[in-house]
């Protein structure tokens, strides 16, 4: 019994930490930019699509090639975001929601016209080895992949420059514009650091779970409740609400029918949002 | 009898005390003068007068009617009218469109169209913009706009108009021309309270004036008395 | 009425529609199926995009969930009926009136919320309702709930909710129309550019939003409630489709929101989009992606929609 629950655990964290990594971007671009960027789900997506082709084409050597996968979702995600966000940031963040929900679609339309809508995988036997607690290695590399996106980007934020401008930019848009931050390319850089993460975590879920072009739109309302619970712009926060959040999706969908942790999971948006119109980060300021 | 009156007037916002047991009045028809450093509550306290801050204790008199717990559209259908700081008109609305909503509802009510037009018209030429009359907000200048926001709540037809820093940033001559219509509101029997920074005018043209700090009251009484009020001094020119 | 310039006025629109009707009831029956077909889902997304827009154009609030009304009202009518046996005639307005109601409520619910948060709301609140119908055993679950066939050929059941769906149609039209010309329509304009000052200026707001919501999912219900009559079929992607609910917000802000008339022509042009992709283009699949890309140009380049550029000059 008990292994059992530690199983779920497990999953469930790594479930969480692909979740929080999209959503860590996802909250960043919104606190600097005010950009809603709900296309970053579907950048994931299609991250995970190009690994599995690299995997019908090369095999399990496809690993080599993630890196330029990550790279290669990050800059689709910066060029599209330097055009979309000269126009959006003049406008109310609901239509960079809208226009970035439209591109989203888009890339959904393109993924189904490549590849169709079937659920797709990669299955990988050497990563399936039960290495603890009848856990695969798979899920405890997804962790630690969390572990070190995290602390990177933690550190990245608090002891470089570019990162000190993120955060200036976040908290005081005008006054880090007086203090002579540059801050477009701040802005540009917050892009490029969400589609990295988009990136990493599509390349992960490609091995790790199923995933289709559906999975986009899915994950579009878990990247809000995360924002919303662990609060905009915080790297801890991110973390912390998505693993809950993975958490408890894998514990009540072994209880009960997976769609009734669908059914909790918006309840639970909802009931958030209600109590928090503006997320937890209003609770902690 | 005082037209508005407050009592022991808190706001609390979180942790913060935004405006602590503050005293008031205001007597009908005069100019009452409301100033303070930056972050004083002037701004609070207008927005607990028309509704849009949550009074956490203390009570909110109108002409004798508790209006503590009322509702923004409520008080202003009592005839309590005001500008804003950063002005807010509809921008995608025309000037004539903007004033015409003030004249359709507030205090003055009026369910016809064409009666509405008349009026907003009106007040548009009071306040100068005749010839802006069919222009879209969004294309006025800043100047413009104010006058426009004072056109608007002048047609809701108050009896108490809230001015929120009316002056700010105006050069020399525009702020005669406030000055002048200031004065002319009230002869034509309006109440007017006044949040200002530019101590000129505020000295020129009120009645009485209460000095905010801090969220508290720290004087009050005529221009001249406040001008030679030690505390208020201190508070303007820092230790 | 003298500073509001619609090009387009009333009375020749409904001339136009109730000749056209005339015309396509008289033709009947020797018009292929498809052209029935066409013009009923047409003016269906009409009605649907015209009450989308009372909540969205009028008092700001975008719905991006709006067919969570529309499943209500579907529901309801295939419960009843198969279940009950009750009659069309009274589970029509009931789902109406159903999701009128629970309109409000969620409107009360999701008041505080500024418009990005908001329509999260309500996203999810679609999101919730489809994943509940596809547990509940009563809603048929995944499989879903197929109604009786209504006694009538095929044209002349199309006709029939054809002839209802441009009914509604030219009620909301008239609805709106009236709204803008009328005091209401001055305090709904300035409701949605700036609630606070409206407020301050005695706008009852609460109320308006609240009235708003209810017309809005009212008619979104209506609809919704009609359409298992004709479909014989309802399931929880079609009842609360997620795509669907978004394709609303992009006909009404393609034709225009906050114009009498823009959710019209918006879904009357994104839904031959659609009916053009789907038929000629053997990749149904890229419909998607066209109505994303349509998304990103109009919110780029004309956020306020065919209908906006037209009103906006006239204007100056």
């Amino acid at each position: 019994m008990l292994p059992l629950f530690l199983t779920l655990i497990i999953t469930g964290i790594s479930l969480g930490a692909l979740y929080s990594i999209v959503a860590l971007g996802f909250s960043v671009v919104w606190g600097t930019a005010e950009i809603v960027n709900t296309s970053l789900s579907s950048v994931a997506v299609l991250s995970s699509y190009i690994s599995f082709w690299s995997f019908t084409l090369f095999g399990e050597s496809f690993l080599l090639l993630t890196p330029f996968i990550v790279l290669f979702s990050a800059v689709v995600n910066l060029l599209l975001s330097i055009y979309l966000d000269s126009v959006l940031t003049r406008m109310p963040p609901l239509y960079s929601l809208m226009a970035y929900f439209g591109l989203g679609y888009t890339f959904q339309g393109i993924i189904a016209y490549v590849w169709g809508v079937r659920q797709r995988t990669i299955i990988m036997p050497l990563l399936d080895v039960v290495v603890f607690l009848g856990v695969p290695l798979k899920f405890f590399i997804v962790i630690g992949v969390m572990i070190l996106f995290f602390v990177a980007f933690w550190l990245f934020l608090v002891r470089t420059k570019p990162g000190l401008a993120i955060r200036a930019v976040s908290q005081n848009k005008k006054g880090a514009l007086v203090s002579g931050i540059n801050v477009k390319r701040t802005y540009m850089l917050a892009q490029f650091l969400a589609g990295i993460g988009a990136g990493v975590s599509g390349v992960f879920i490609s091995f790790i779970y199923s995933f289709s072009p559906a999975t986009a739109s899915l994950w579009i309302a878990y990247m809000f409740l995360i924002v919303v619970v662990g609060g905009l712009g915080s790297v801890l926060g991110s973390a912390v609400a998505g693993i809950l959040l993975g958490l408890i999706q894998t514990v009540t969908s072994y209880i009960m029918p997976s769609l009734w942790a669908d059914v909790i999971v918006y309840v639970v948006l909802i009931g958030v949002l209600l109590v928090l119109p503006k997320g937890i980060g209003e609770l902690i300021s | 009898m005082e037209i508005i009156k407050g009592e022991k007037v808190c706001v609390n916002f979180g942790g913060l005390s935004a405006l602590k047991d503050i005293d008031f009045y205001v007597k009908p028809k005069e100019i009452f003068g409301i100033v303070g450093p930056n972050g004083a509550g002037k701004t609070t306290l207008i927005n607990t007068i028309t509704g849009l801050v949550e009074i956490s204790s203390g009570r909110l008199f109108f002409k004798g009617k508790d209006i503590t717990r009322m509702r923004p559209h409520e008080i202003s259908r009592l005839g309590i009218a005001r500008t804003y700081q950063l002005v807010r008109p509809f921008l995608r609305l025309t000037t004539l469109q903007n004033v015409m909503v003030g004249a359709l509802y507030g205090k003055s009510n009026i369910h016809n169209l064409d009666e509405a037009i008349s009026v907003a018209e009106k007040y548009i030429e009071f306040v100068g913009l005749q010839k802006k009359k069919n222009d879209l907000a969004l294309n006025l200048n800043e100047v413009e706009r104010k006058r426009l926001e004072l056109a608007r709540a002048l047609a809701t037809n108050p009896e108490v108009l809230l001015l929120d820093e009316v002056a700010a940033g105006s050069t020399h001559a525009e702020m005669k021309e406030i000055m002048e219509i200031v004065s002319e509101l009230r002869e034509s029997g309006l109440t007017i309270c006044m949040v200002e920074h530019v101590m000129k005018m505020i000295m020129a043209l009120a009645d009485r004036i209460m000095v905010l700090h801090l969220g508290m009251k720290i004087a009050e009484g005529s221009p001249e008395k406040i001008s030679n009020n030690k505390e208020v001094i201190k508070v303007y020119l820092g230790e | 009425m003298k500073f509001r310039n619609f090009p387009i006025h009333l009375g020749l629109i409904h001339l136009s529609l109730a000749i056209s009707l005339f015309f396509l009831i008289s033709l009947g029956w020797f018009l292929p199926t498809y052209i029935y077909r066409y013009f009923t889902i047409a003016f269906m997304f009409s009605c649907l995009a015209l009450s989308w827009d009372i909540l969205g154009g009028y008092s700001g609030y975008l719905s991006f969930g709006h067919m969570s009304f529309f499943g209500v009202g579907a529901y309801t009518t295939a419960i009843l009926l198969t279940t009950l046996g009750i009659s069309p005639l009274i589970t029509v307005p009931l789902g109406a009136f159903i999701s009128g109601l629970l309109g409000v409520v969620s409107l009360s619910v999701f008041i505080r919320l500024e418009e990005a948060y908001f329509a999260i709301a309500t996203l999810a609140l679609n999101f919730s309702l489809q994943s509940l119908a596809t547990v509940l055993e009563i809603t048929g679950g995944a499989r879903g709930i197929s109604t009786p066939l209504l006694p009538f050929s095929p044209i002349t059941l199309y006709i029939i909710f054809l002839s209802s769906f441009l009914v509604i149609t030219m009620v909301l039209l008239s609805m709106r129309y009236k709204i803008e010309n009328s005091r209401i329509g001055y305090a709904m304009l300035a409701l949605r550019e700036d609630k606070t000052v409206a407020e301050c200026l005695g706008i009852n707001t609460l109320r308006m939003k609240l009235i708003a919501m209810f017309i809005s999912c009212f008619f979104t219900g209506l609809v919704g409630s009609m359409y298992p009559l004709f479909a014989t079929f309802i399931d929880p992607t079609i009842g609360f489709s997620v795509d669907w609910s978004v394709l609303l917000v992009v006909m009404c802000i393609c034709g225009g929101t906050g114009i009498w008339w823009g959710p019209l022509l918006g879904a009357f042009i994104l839904h031959s989009v659609r009916e053009l992709f789907t038929y000629t283009l053997p990749i149904p699949q890229l419909s998607l992606a066209i109505i994303g890309i349509t998304f990103v140009i109009l919110i780029l380049f004309f956020p306020q929609g065919i209908g906006g550029q037209i009103a906006y000059k006239r204007r100056s």
